[in-house]
């Protein structure tokens, strides 16, 4: 470790050193393996819970890998043994949730050898699995979680109707095994024009081209999931005679979602095409999380009558030419105001990262939305879309102690992360980005 | 927030005739006065873009030739683009607008007012240094590369650098010979012909031309900067500039600037060792730094990639601000005009509804030359002097996205 970052360190915890980062100083075979959770508390600090509001000057332990304890300082006691972080005079709020990301699918962009974003021979490939493809050692992940992200969705990119199957990751752990929370836990579907197999850059036009062919694709094939579904199960009768159908992997992963089973992250641009693929989901009674409606603005009553959860944004798309210019920062409010749940997400990131999620967040408040109401899209929000409430999105007993403190309020863009906490663990401050930074650190003091 | 002289708290600004006539706790201004309350609000100078390529349409690259310096920026210059209100709405009072990066030698740049809404040639910056770009890296070795032609290294993207300087020269040298004849009364002389390619690269070694380089790796910079020395021309900035951190100590002393990205990295090979502490490190070691935006999306919000830098690094508030107004100034190079609030400076003034370096900020109102162009208060677009379509902006992200294919 370089001295910089024990100095930075120091500066933040001067009370006791936490095992994180007293084992990231070791030299390791693998310093990325997590040491089992101790017992910490995070003593002193403002208390951001979500769930039951701002704890002045509060009390955050952990154990075990998860929260065991939260509130006001006074009421509770750090259990004895316990290592203390000193958060006085900063801010303690669980670790972001990133509603839409990549990581994992793709290190440098512009490299395709290291692109799995998403197949394109066909356009409804459910069969396909972003857990298959997750590289959990990526540069990425490191660099994301040191701005407090300590949870994503990963999905394949939006290039077909039905690209593959979503995976829940935790942004620390030794392996593979140990950062991904579920494979499968949701269905990524498209119904954009930009889906559309229209002659361009990439190659020639093949079906479908239109919209009508985009509907008709994915009907046909949610209808063949269900007669597949009927031939199979008329051939697990004892009365069935002859062979049973061959197994469809394709058919079979659209099951659990016709069944209701788990969601669908349903992403649609414009108004018609919301109402257009809602009809479509309503019709195979598909549990649905609308995603994007950037340029919905005409149907968001539409939209709060469905009564589902809304991925918005991102906040940063364009206006249209006849748009006023906070059309769509001001969406994540409108919908909102209407009594929709949101999420908001780095929807791959771009050029910054998901590193910049809180500051959309944060934006989406300068145009509307209550302060609340942003902390809870990117974190309770999310985790209850995806099903994942009881263990992450708040800082509540029994969950897992994904935590983060920051030197001030976690939207603001002028705001330092301090220490990372996920799954009860100090996370080593330390990203491929920041030892670049320690080893060319300006040997000269600045100029008056 | 004066950029210069500090945050002067309940302070007032005078303008007068497009100028700021004063700037303190109190002014001179005449009683007859139009008054403007600001009380609870923040008062910048306008934000200025160092490094965009709005309002260009589709044409930001001429990518049929490595070497094009007679392409005028100004000749695709759309002033009805969507982005240029988007931006205004931002606080973008200014903007360079620059060729792409498919070419080791772009064409010239055009430097904007962003008065929204009026025409084209009054939206000019007046007398505004010319400005020429120059790529390096990745993109002109791709875009030719793929198609079997030089370059496709970057041994042959200097390489054609350096062959367009030797034909300058040789150039130069013809026009020397004929004015000499010309000098001693010889009948016979017969004039080279003009060459508009050629007359650009001159006007680079003539030192005519403000050199802008889009350049991300440090090896590269110290490459660029021998090169300008062998044929006698100054780099006014490296643009992107990502590795600056690495060989900041090497590059002030010959005060090229830089004009880059708060926190992008890893979208391509040479944005791989990209750190969002790059422009604080940089600027630790004496080099002059700008944030810029190369992007329809991220000019809409330069404050806050200025507010990231009290983050990264621990710039104080007014550094940060310095990195979108007054350096980004500099490197256009019309920081005696604008760029910060001080008397005798052009009256480019935005007022805020909170510091301008917070998340949370937006823009209210927006002069240019002393004459309001955006008020969010206002119903529709909130613009003053718009009137009609907006047209739908050429690009959405960054140059290195495309390459002119």
């Amino acid at each position: 470790m370089k001295p910089g970052i024990f100095m930075a360190f120091l500066a933040c915890a001067s009370l006791t050193q936490v095992n994180g980062l007293a084992q990231a100083a070791k030299p390791g075979p693998n310093t990325t393996a997590p040491a089992p959770a101790k017992t910490i508390a995070i003593v002193g600090g403002k208390v951001l819970t979500i769930t039951h509001g701002t704890i002045d000057v509060g009390t955050v332990v952990m154990s075990g890998g998860k929260i065991v304890a939260v509130g006001a300082a006074k009421t509770i006691r750090v259990p004895a043994g316990a290592e203390i972080f000193d958060a006085k005079g900063m801010t303690v709020y669980p670790g972001l949730f990133d509603a839409e990301t990549n990581l994992g699918l793709t290190e440098v962009a512009a490299d395709q050898n290291s692109d799995d974003l998403v197949e394109t021979a066909d356009e409804v490939e459910p069969q396909m699995h972003a857990a298959d493809a997750f590289h959990a050692e990526t540069v990425r992940i490191p660099v994301e979680r040191l701005n407090g992200i300590t949870n994503a969705i990963v999905a394949p990119a939006s290039e077909d109707s039905i690209p593959g199957q979503d995976a829940a990751i935790q942004l620390y752990g030794r392996d593979r095994d140990a950062m991904l929370l579920q494979g499968d836990i949701a269905l990524a579907m498209n119904f954009e024009g930009s889906v559309r197999r229209k002659a361009n850059y990439n190659g020639p036009s093949k079906f479908p081209t239109t919209r009508m062919g985009l509907a008709t694709q994915i009907r046909q094939a949610f209808l063949d999931a269900q007669a597949y579904e009927v031939e199979r199960a008329a051939a697990a009768k004892p009365d069935h005679k002859g062979a049973p159908p061959k197994r469809d992997l394709k058919l079979e992963a659209l099951l659990p979602y016709l069944h209701g089973e788990k969601p669908v992250v349903l992403a649609a641009q414009e108004g018609y095409e919301v109402e257009v693929a809602m009809g479509l989901a309503k019709e195979f009674h598909l549990k649905v999380i609308l995603n994007h409606v950037t340029h919905a603005q005409d149907v968001l009553d539409e939209i709060a009558s469905y009564n589902v959860p809304v991925i918005v944004g991102p906040i940063y798309d364009s206006p249209r030419p006849d748009e006023r210019y906070d059309a769509v920062y001001s969406l994540p409010a409108e919908l909102q105001k209407r009594g929709v749940k949101i999420a908001l997400s780095s929807a791959g990131g771009g050029e910054g990262g998901s590193r910049n999620l809180p500051y959309a967040a944060g934006y989406a408040v300068a145009y509307g939305l209550p302060y609340d109401e942003a902390l809870k899209a990117i974190t309770l929000n999310p985790a209850e879309m995806f099903g994942l409430e009881d263990t992450l999105g708040s800082l509540d007993v029994g969950k897992t102690a994904n935590v983060v403190v920051a030197n001030g309020d976690p939207l603001d863009v002028r705001t330092s992360v301090k220490q990372v906490f996920i799954g009860g663990n100090a996370v080593p401050m330390v990203s491929r980005q920041t030892k670049l930074r320690d080893e060319y650190m300006p040997l000269t003091t600045p100029k008056p | 927030m004066t950029v210069t002289h500090g945050t002067i708290e309940h302070g007032s600004i005078w303008i007068h005739n497009g100028k700021i006539a004063g700037v303190g706790a109190t002014v001179d201004a005449p009683a007859g006065a139009t008054s403007i309350g600001a009380a609870g609000k923040f008062v910048t100078p306008g934000i200025i873009d160092p490094h965009s390529h709005s309002a260009l349409g589709d044409d930001i690259n001429e990518a049929t030739s490595p070497v094009t310096p007679s392409m005028m920026m100004i000749d695709a210059f759309d002033n009805r683009d969507k982005a240029l209100y988007q931006a205004l709405a931002g606080g973008v009072t200014t903007e360079l607008l620059l060729h792409g990066s498919a070419n080791m030698i772009g064409g010239q740049a055009v430097v904007i007012k962003n008065k929204f809404g009026l025409s084209r040639d009054e939206m000019l910056f007046p007398n505004a240094p010319r400005s020429i770009k120059f790529a390096s890296g990745e993109n002109p070795k791709r875009v030719y590369g793929r198609r079997g032609e030089v370059p496709s290294t970057r041994m042959g993207n200097f390489e054609v650098m350096r062959q367009a300087f030797e034909d300058a020269k040789a150039y130069m040298a013809s026009w020397d010979a004929y004015n000499a004849k010309i000098a001693k009364n010889d009948k016979d002389a017969v004039p080279p012909k003009k060459d508009l390619k050629l007359e650009a690269l001159a006007d680079v070694l003539r030192g005519k031309l403000y050199v802008q380089i889009h350049c991300y790796r440090a090896d590269e910079f110290l490459t660029e900067e021998a090169i300008a020395k062998e044929y006698g021309y100054k780099i006014r900035a490296f643009h992107h500039a990502l590795e600056m951190y690495k060989v900041g100590d090497k590059i002030a002393p010959t005060g090229t600037g830089i004009a880059t990205f708060a926190d992008w990295w890893g979208f391509k090979d040479e944005a791989w060792d990209a750190i969002p502490w790059n422009a604080v490190m940089s600027m630790r070691e004496g080099v002059r730094v700008a944030l810029k935006s190369d992007s329809n999306d991220y000019v809409r919000r330069l404050n806050q990639e200025a507010g990231k830098m009290v983050n990264y690094g621990g710039a104080t508030e007014e550094e940060a601000l310095r990195m979108i107004t007054l350096n980004a100034a500099w490197i256009i190079g019309v920081d005696d005009r604008v760029g910060s609030l001080d008397e005798g400076k052009d009256a480019d003034v935005v007022i805020w509804n909170m510091d301008p370096l917070s998340t949370y900020a937006r823009v209210e109102k927006v002069f240019i030359d002393g004459d309001i162009f955006f008020d969010s208060s206002l119903p529709g677009f909130g613009t003053t002097h718009f009137n009609g379509a907006m047209h739908e902006a050429g690009f959405e992200t960054a140059e290195d996205e495309g390459d002119g294919q």
